[in-house]
């Protein structure tokens, strides 16, 4: 058995594990299956999940690599700052679904505030603010490109 | 604690507007990229990821605000109706994304293995291309090498199967020019073997290896001798493409051969004549003794009757016979080349009807043989020798036309005049010629063969029967005597050659009459033969002018009885040809004993010695056998005398 398919072996089991994780939460399911309800956050967080992988995969092979033409460390920004992003939507999701509509102040359907009373209503605040990563991931992606660019 | 969701609010707001930018941004970037190198493996794959990104970051920039703006402008049902597809849709973006994020480890090593393979097929492109420059000038080095090879050599010529000429080297286009009319081979190079069994393709081609000599004419029109090497011309499969064909110039070689062999045949005609002249020369001698009895022994016999008796006629018949006899012997030494080479006066006229009796004696009754000789036709300054060969030469030509079918000999002599003009072509001084025609009504002479017949070695005749050699050597003797030698012919019909001779001016002198009265004497001789029947003729008819005759048939005996009384003889009488001691010897040896003693030496024939050699050696009397009884007593009386 080669390295490649001990690295392939080594990411599918966490794989294998979220995915019964996540199996754990979902509906009772009969033969011709609905998809409502919290099927849909399952399926998104699932997508986050492919997403990182996705993104950790280049990574992995970059750091291999490991070239030294300009760009390459911008991309490298990308891919990581994407990973982050993911990991905090993920868990903003997540813990989205924990906040109790109580704790959301509104003026009629907009809401004003959000009461904090532990450190995970402070985490779920904080990753409201996602596009704080996400932006400068894809000021990461434009400067890689701009910067092959200029090389190619 | 109450956290304000203001920032929440704006940060969402702001950063959505800002993805949306950075998005469309990126895809500019990424398009421009990648259209930079079209085929460039990556550079799509990072079109299309970052398409697949820029799909996801539109979704969500567009779907969080539309959620503000419904939110804000009161239409939150709205918002909830549209939330689940634009979530569905961001989730479905995350998925394309996994989906080309795996592939970019394969899109890098395909575009990797791709611009090794570039490289590596430019390199081999390169390698393959400096190989075949490489290559190209070995074969161009090779070429020149074989062209210098084959340029150097002698000369070569392929020909294709359909007998095209396909290539030839310097050599050969030297001899042979390339010329558009004359593609085939048969064309550029005619030949007798051309398209026969002999011809080196069709002999390559029947598997056979072709050498061959081949007569062709070359440029300046020469006909040359080549031996020709066929080898086949094979194409790579190994089918017969052709042949290639060397031409080895043996002219010079053909020709020595061929005089080779004329000289060969030349020696063996001179070894065949010579034997034919030591036997003539033997019948000569033997028969001139025998003709010198029959001859004295007649005239004996016409004097013991007298002139009156009626047998005298008888013997006067005998003699004549004799002098026919004398003649035929004469004519087989002229033939035999045993005659005398001095040009002096000759009546033409006898001389021809000489040959024409021995022509007549070996010609088949098929051939009619006519003669229309002018008797008074006059004298030519020649030597009858090689005139008689020449006739010979002309008239057995003109028998050998006419031995299959038959036909007529016509031989004319004639007196002509040449002028100034008539003779010009003919290079001839003007004045009388004869001129003797010989015509037969043979095939006649081709067209094609006229320029040739005077040639040296030309001959239509086969190997043994002509050397090539006999009309030409007849120019030669007839121009060496001032005349000309033509000829008209018409195939068919017949060929008449015509001799022009110049005649003497001055006809020489006769010659005067022999007295009719025989000298007589009485004085002795001794006379020397071994022959008892010439002794006795010759005693019987000399005692009958007077003499006084001593006789001896064997000569040493003779020359010891001259020694033991040498002057009891006032003349010796001797024979040349004798067992023991030949006559010239015995007349040396008497010379040296008594040198005043007459000698008179008479032979048949002999190949020692003639009357010039025997006056040089001291001997006063010479006569050829058979000897005419008034020309002996004559000669016998001067002497004495």
């Amino acid at each position: 058995m080669n390295r490649r398919q001990n690295k392939i072996r080594a990411l599918a089991a966490p794989s294998i594990a979220i995915f019964l994780t996540l199996c754990g939460h979902a509906a009772p399911v009969w033969a011709a299956q609905e998809h409502g309800g919290v099927e849909g956050m399952v399926i998104h967080q699932l997508g986050h999940v492919l997403f990182v992988i996705g993104m950790l995969y280049p990574l992995y092979r970059i750091n291999l690599q490991k070239p030294q033409e300009p760009g390459w460390g911008c991309f490298k920004g990308f891919l990581w700052t994407i990973c982050l992003w993911n990991v905090i939507a993920f868990f903003s999701h997540w813990l989205g679904e924990k906040i109790s509509p109580e704790q959301y102040l509104t003026e009629g359907v907009v809401i004003t505030g959000l009461r904090i009373d532990s450190v995970t209503d402070a985490i779920f605040y904080l990753t409201k603010l996602e596009h704080l990563v996400l932006a400068p991931s894809l000021l990461f992606l434009l400067l890689a490109l701009r910067l092959w660019n200029r090389r190619a | 604690m109450i956290a304000p969701w203001l920032p929440v609010t704006v940060v969402d707001m702001a950063g959505s507007i800002l993805i949306l930018v950075l998005a469309l941004l990126c895809f500019k970037e990424a398009w421009n990229w990648s259209h930079r190198q079209r085929d460039n493996i990556f550079r799509n794959y990072i079109l299309l990821l970052t398409v697949a990104i820029i799909l996801f970051a539109l979704s969500r920039a567009i779907g969080h605000l539309l959620k503000q703006l419904l939110i804000l402008t009161d239409q939150t049902d709205t918002w909830r109706a549209i939330a689940p597809y634009s979530g569905a849709f961001n989730s479905a973006t995350f998925i394309v994304i996994f989906a080309f994020g795996i592939y970019f480890h394969r899109s890098q090593t395909l575009q990797t293995e791709r611009e090794k393979y570039r490289d590596n097929l430019e390199v081999l492109i390169e390698e393959r291309t400096a190989e075949l420059a490489r290559k190209n000038r070995d074969l161009i080095e090779s070429r020149v090498a074989l062209d210098n090879i084959l340029n150097g050599s002698i000369p070569i010529c392929i020909t294709g199967i359909d007998h095209e000429i396909i290539q030839a080297n310097q050599a050969y286009y030297q001899l042979w020019p390339a010329r558009a009319d004359q593609s085939k081979c048969y064309e550029q190079r005619p030949s007798p073997i051309c398209r026969t069994g002999l011809c080196p393709l069709q002999q390559i081609s029947n598997g056979r290896v072709a050498v061959v000599i081949e007569t062709t004419k070359i440029i300046a029109g020469a006909e040359r001798h080549f031996i020709v090497t066929g080898r086949p011309y094979l194409n790579a499969e190994g089918l017969l493409l052709g042949v290639i064909e060397s031409f080895q110039d043996v002219t010079l070689w053909k020709q020595a051969t061929d005089e080779r062999t004329i000289l060969e045949h030349q020696l063996r005609q001179a070894q065949k004549m010579e034997a034919i002249g030591t036997m003539a020369g033997g019948i000569a001698h033997d028969f001139n003794n025998i003709l010198t009895a029959i001859i004295g022994f007649a005239e004996l016999g016409k004097i013991k009757a007298g002139a009156e008796a009626e047998h005298s006629r008888f013997f006067g018949e005998i003699m004549r016979a004799g002098e026919r006899a004398k003649d035929l012997v004469r004519h087989i030494l002229t033939f035999s080349n045993r005659s005398e080479r001095t040009k002096n006066s000759v009546e033409i006229n006898p001389l021809i009807k000489e040959i024409l009796k021995l022509i007549r004696a070996s010609t088949p009754t098929t051939i009619d043989i006519i003669e229309s000789l002018d008797p008074d036709c006059g004298y030519i300054f020649a030597d009858p020798t090689q005139i008689h060969q020449v006739l010979m030469n002309l008239c057995t030509n003109a028998v050998q036309e006419m031995e299959t079918k038959g036909g007529t000999l016509t031989v004319t002599l004639q007196q002509t005049l040449i002028t100034d003009e008539t003779g010009a072509t003919a290079d001839l001084e003007p004045g009388l010629y004869a001129a003797i025609s010989i015509n037969d009504t043979g095939r006649g002479i081709p067209h094609n063969i006229k320029d040739k017949i005077f040639d040296p070695y030309f001959t239509t005749k086969p190997a043994h029967k002509g050397t090539g050699l006999g009309l030409a050597v007849a120019l030669g003797i007839i121009k060496n005597h001032g005349g000309s030698l033509t000829f008209t012919s018409q195939v068919g019909k017949g060929t008449t050659f015509r001799i022009l001779l110049p005649l003497l001016q001055t006809r020489p002198a006769p010659k005067k009459l022999a007295d009719q009265t025989l000298p007589t004497g009485s004085e002795h001789i001794l006379v020397v033969d071994d022959e008892t029947a010439i002794t006795e003729v010759v005693s019987d008819l000399l005692r009958s002018l007077g003499y006084r005759i001593t006789v001896s048939n064997d000569s040493p005996a003779a020359l010891a009885l001259f020694r033991s009384h040498p002057d009891d003889f006032d003349l010796v009488i001797t024979d040349q040809t004798m067992p023991g001691l030949t006559g010239l010897e015995l007349a040396r040896e008497i010379a040296a004993f008594k040198p005043t003693l007459p000698v008179i030496l008479c032979t048949g024939f002999s190949r020692d010695i003639d009357a010039e050699s025997a006056r040089k050696q001291g001997i006063r009397g010479f006569a050829m056998k058979p000897v005419a009884f008034g020309e002996m007593a004559r000669l016998i009386r001067s002497l004495l005398d």
